[in-house]
């Protein structure tokens, strides 16, 4: 096992240095074309970086915010769709043509997410661009890919209600990830619920459809409050669900909220075991963040945890850990961003001639990605979303989640039939339009 | 009844969050005419020291580290940049917003962007009566904040280096010509307001998230107090840290988080309007 993990990393580190070289010359405006793409990538690496310069590489934007309030969740996300480059070329690239990233930070600023986003279609020409983190990221940039006739692959799980055709959904919409877990709430831990969420887009969406979840099956809301995004101080709150005495407390809270709120809940005397608390967002980044002794007993659920136990996941872990360090934590947007990445290589691979957008945009619908970390194939639905499975993982003592509930892969729904009525429903994909 | 102890209660913990915050802030502008918009990224560099120190030394010793590094670093930063910046509002707004910026990137470049943790030294909660239950740490936290304001007070009123920090407030010039060392005054008054920020900072880690950019919510929490309490006022900084922290308790328990801050902050844009003296022209 470990010496299979020793070659696994040498390969990987070789590979890396055919495709920074072939970037490197790229960069310099070497443009050459047709070699013998077919050989593996260590014999290329032995070879030196000729064999890969003289293949024409396809450029791909990967656009996050590697600075600011936002990069403590986007660089991870980063990493991973890193790691998945990295294995495409491992493997032979794309038809044997290298992927080259194009990295840009928008630095927690959506109006320079919209800037570097052109900047990527415009001037480096890239075949696709995978990254962006929160709604407003999203909605910020759908536009300039609209304008531009061009294609973003969007990697987080989110609120739904959206099928843009110059976009591709990677993570899960509210009906694959909250149609099963608020039954299972009610079922397992109690019939009341207090929900809390920051206020935006994706917590009140959350919120509304959990509601009527949770009344269509026999539950109760007793309380819901939301927060601006930044805050850290929950006393009023927290007083609130202790005057309210619910069963659970329903948690959409996003970023630095997340562990703040969880500390002080635990401070003010309320255990799991009496009043547990179940979330959409609190990933293994948070849980670290809190401690583990703030988030065990907790519950969250999940396309993916770290925890799982699949041999897709295993390699996926061992690849993170040996790239970036054992302290290197996996989780449900860094994954939905590398399933992205390998989506668009498979996709593009079964492309004869030019990368236009029209045709990776037809490639990509169908495409899929065996090796998937969350434990089954992973395919673009025609809805440009992609199916999943979902889980409900109870947060143990060394900060990871045990899975204790497993519910099969279903389909995106960007527009669950439990909050979006039948002939309101639009056929899919239709043209994003911002308010 | 256990509405109104839940009010008092976060209200008076909200409010030493605010105070604590304050006071480093408002003594930096009263005597050295310094708007001090890198404070919030100094209260995160003394949640840093806490976090990266706290598994080595005792919580207690964290704390004064946090004080003494942070202040330390602030002498640094007086004899590099703030020095540059004494009674010039606008210059010193635009010169600590980029020190801000440096800052926080410095850290994330050096340690990395992600949350960190620090493990609450007291754990658990105790009853009020009526059902309304606080957090050990919250109520220490109020105290520790009132006995820094307390210790301020006396500091400013009763010792010689105080009564040289009101001489230079009162007018630098004047202060100067009679043998007072205004240079080593500001140093030092900066320092102490480093340090204040670095002790908010120790003191907050436990209960709140540690990130580069942790800072802003301080910095305009403690705006808020500052330009409604007056510049460099530690009386009034106290008491209106303690209205704020009530007000928004009230509002948050009774209403929401929301509203709460919607009321506050145009509860203060009222008090401001109908002041006679605009904030940072009556002290320059």
């Amino acid at each position: 096992m470990d010496h299979d993990n020793a070659t696994r990393k040498d390969f990987l580190k070789a590979a890396g240095a055919v495709s920074l070289g072939g970037a490197l010359l790229a960069a310099c405006g070497s443009s050459s074309s047709g070699s013998s793409s077919a050989a593996p990538a260590t014999s290329a690496a032995a070879a030196g970086t000729t064999a890969a310069a003289s293949t024409e590489t396809i450029k791909v934007g990967l656009l996050n915010a590697l600075s600011g309030v936002l990069s403590i969740t986007e660089k991870s996300i980063y990493d991973g769709s890193m790691l998945a480059i990295e294995q495409v070329n491992a493997a032979g690239g794309v038809n044997g043509r290298m992927l080259e990233p194009i990295t840009e930070d928008y630095a927690s600023d959506f109006t320079i997410a919209v800037q570097k986003a052109q900047k990527l279609l415009t001037e480096d020409k890239v075949a696709i661009v995978i990254g962006g983190y929160t709604s407003a990221s999203r909605v910020a940039m759908i536009p300039t890919f609209q304008k531009n006739n061009a294609l973003f692959f969007y990697g987080t799980y989110y609120e739904g209600l959206e099928c843009d055709p110059n976009t591709f959904y990677g993570g899960a919409t509210p009906n694959q990830f909250l149609v099963d877990y608020v039954p299972w709430i009610l079922k397992n831990l109690g019939k009341s619920i207090y929900i809390v969420g920051s206020d935006y887009l994706y917590p009140r969406t959350v919120s509304a459809i959990v509601q009527k979840l949770a009344k269509d099956n026999g539950g109760s809301i007793v309380g819901d409050q939301y927060f601006p995004l930044g805050t850290t101080d929950f006393g009023s709150v927290i007083a609130d669900i202790g005057a309210k005495k619910p069963d659970v407390v329903f948690s959409n809270l996003v970023g630095d909220s997340t562990p703040a709120f969880y500390k002080q809940f635990r401070a003010a005397g309320y255990t799991p075991d009496k009043l547990p608390i179940a979330a959409t967002v609190t990933t293994e980044v948070e849980v670290q963040a809190m401690g583990a002794d703030n988030a065990a007993g907790n519950y969250m659920t999940s396309t993916y945890f770290q925890s799982l136990d699949n041999p897709a996941n295993t390699a996926y872990v061992a690849a993170m850990k040996a790239k970036y360090g054992e302290d290197t934590v996996t989780h449900m947007p860094q994954v939905g961003t590398y399933d992205a990445v390998w989506l668009f290589a498979n996709a593009a691979a079964k492309i004869d001639g030019d990368i236009t957008t029209e045709a990776l945009s037809a490639a990509l619908i169908g495409a899929t990605y065996d090796e998937n970390p969350e434990g089954q194939p992973i395919t673009v639905l025609a809805n440009h979303h992609c199916n999943h499975p979902s889980y409900v993982g109870k947060a143990n003592a060394d900060g990871q989640y045990d899975v204790v509930a497993t519910f099969a892969p279903t389909d995106a729904d960007p527009f669950p039939s439990v909050i979006v009525p039948e002939n309101k429903r639009p056929t899919c994909p239709t043209p994003f339009k911002p308010q | 009844m256990q509405t109104l102890i839940n009010i008092i209660a976060q209200g008076l913990s909200l409010g030493g969050v605010y105070l604590i915050g304050a006071l480093g802030l408002t003594i930096i502008y009263g005597v050295m005419g310094v708007v001090n918009l890198a404070h919030g990224e100094l209260i995160m560099l003394g949640s840093y020291v806490m976090a990266l120190t706290v598994s080595t030394v005792s919580f207690p010793v964290a704390v004064v580290l946090s004080f003494v590094l942070v202040a330390g670093f602030g002498v640094v930063l007086d004899t590099v940049l703030i020095r540059f910046l004494y009674h010039k509002p606008v210059a010193s707004m635009l010169g600590t917003w980029g020190l801000a910026i440096v800052l926080r990137q410095t850290v994330i470049l050096l340690l990395g962007p992600q949350l960190r943790y620090v493990a609450l030294p007291i754990a658990g909660s105790f009853a009020l009566g009526y059902g309304a239950l606080v957090s050990w740490w919250s109520m220490l936290l109020f105290v520790v904040a009132m006995l820094i304001a307390v210790a301020i007070g006396l500091i400013l009123v009763r010792t010689r280096f105080g009564l040289k920090m009101r001489a230079v407030t009162a007018n630098s010039d004047a202060a100067e010509s009679i043998g007072i060392a205004t240079r080593n005054i500001n140093r030092w008054t900066f320092a102490l307001g480093c340090g204040l920020a670095g002790v908010a900072g120790a003191l907050v880690a436990p209960l709140r998230t540690v990130f580069p950019g942790m800072g802003l919510p301080y910095l305009v929490g403690a705006f808020l107090v500052v330009i409604l309490a007056g510049l460099g006022n530690v009386r009034s900084t106290v008491i209106w840290s303690l209205l704020i922290g009530l007000t928004f308790s009230a509002v948050a328990i009774t209403r929401d988080d929301i509203t709460a801050t919607i009321v506050v902050w145009c509860a203060a844009l009222i008090v401001i309007a109908f002041r006679r003296t605009s904030v940072v022209v009556s002290r320059v």
